[in-house]
């Protein structure tokens, strides 16, 4: 009788291998290669309640960015600056806002004062978070995806209805 | 002298492809995913934490649905507490560490469509349960 396994045979991989040869493109089919990125944010969203005296705020907005986020595009606030809007390039849907415009405000606005560190950022109500999204990439940093530099690193998000200017006098 | 084909370092090397792939492999998925993440600029790596997943259809804490999203607003039937979502604070609420410590940001993955009035609430829902820190997560380039 022969022996089963004799001494010094090979095992025959073969039937393995194709096996394995057959599964793996199955599997790079399937697999997703996805890199999640965040953006980090410290400050809870301002409500009405909590919201500063007109008083206080007009101190605070001296040196406070504000971005609102619009139907029609993006309003800036910068402080002593005064008021700039930009109009989306297109009928307004996420990918037609002026990220580019918005990020060129955001870069002389950190200019006029570098020291601050928080933007606030005020979508309306109906605004898609593919856009807040776009605004933070637009109000942190600024370069290219090699050399980047920090413009304002904490945004706050506030409701656009409690950013709004408002009319006149404070409680 | 014959030598047959000596293999076992490609066995080898295959082996642990097959076991990597099939790591990440997910037999649920079917190309398509409930939640599709903003594309970002941004190069922080994301982080672990209790997470809260915004679809088009519901919101989700750690796997478990809350409340029910209709046409781009809550729906009709979702408690509300001023601008929290009721139910979304008493599912995190338990999640806040119990011995003092500062309890860690709160991973937002919202889908890309969620609008403004959604996020808003589920922001201040953590902000009320006692997770005042966020991470939105995006999908990197």
């Amino acid at each position: 009788m022969r022996a089963r396994n004799p001494v010094g045979a090979e095992l025959d991989l073969t039937p393995v291998l194709s096996t394995i040869v057959h599964i793996i493109p199955i599997a790079l089919i399937a697999v997703r290669f996805v890199t999640l990125h965040e953006h980090r944010l410290d400050s809870p969203p301002l409500v009405a309640e909590e919201a500063p005296s007109q008083q206080l705020a007009d101190e605070q907005d001296k040196e406070r960015v504000v971005v609102r986020i619009l139907a029609t595009g993006f309003e800036v606030r910068g402080g002593d600056a005064g008021e700039s809007t930009v109009p989306c390039v297109a009928p307004c849907a996420p990918e037609n806002y002026d990220y580019e415009a918005l990020n060129v405000l955001m870069v002389s606005a950190h200019a006029r004062y570098p020291n601050v560190r928080q933007v606030v950022v005020a979508p309306d109500a109906g605004i898609p978070y593919q856009t807040i999204i776009g605004v933070f990439d637009a109000v942190t940093e600024t370069g290219s995806s090699g050399v980047r530099k920090p413009l304002f690193p904490e945004p706050v998000l506030v409701d656009g209805a409690d950013a709004r200017p408002a009319p006149t006098g404070g409680p | 002298m014959a030598h047959g084909l000596i293999i076992t370092s490609m066995v080898d090397m295959f082996t642990l492809v097959l076991l990597f792939l099939l790591m990440f492999y997910d037999p649920l998925y079917d190309g398509s995913s409930p939640v599709e993440l903003p594309n970002g600029d941004v190069q922080a790596k994301a982080q672990g934490g209790p997470t809260i997943t915004v679809t088009t259809e519901n919101i989700v804490v750690n796997g478990k649905p809350v409340a029910a999203i209709r046409d781009g607003k809550l729906d009709a039937a979702v408690a509300m507490q001023g601008r929290a979502i009721t139910a979304l604070v008493s599912s995190l609420s338990p999640l806040v560490p119990k011995d003092g410590a500062e309890p860690p940001a709160v991973s937002v993955e919202c889908d890309r469509r969620v609008p403004w009035q959604v996020l808003g609430a589920v922001l201040e829902s953590a902000s009320q349960a006692g997770f005042p820190r966020y991470r939105f997560v995006v999908a990197g380039e």
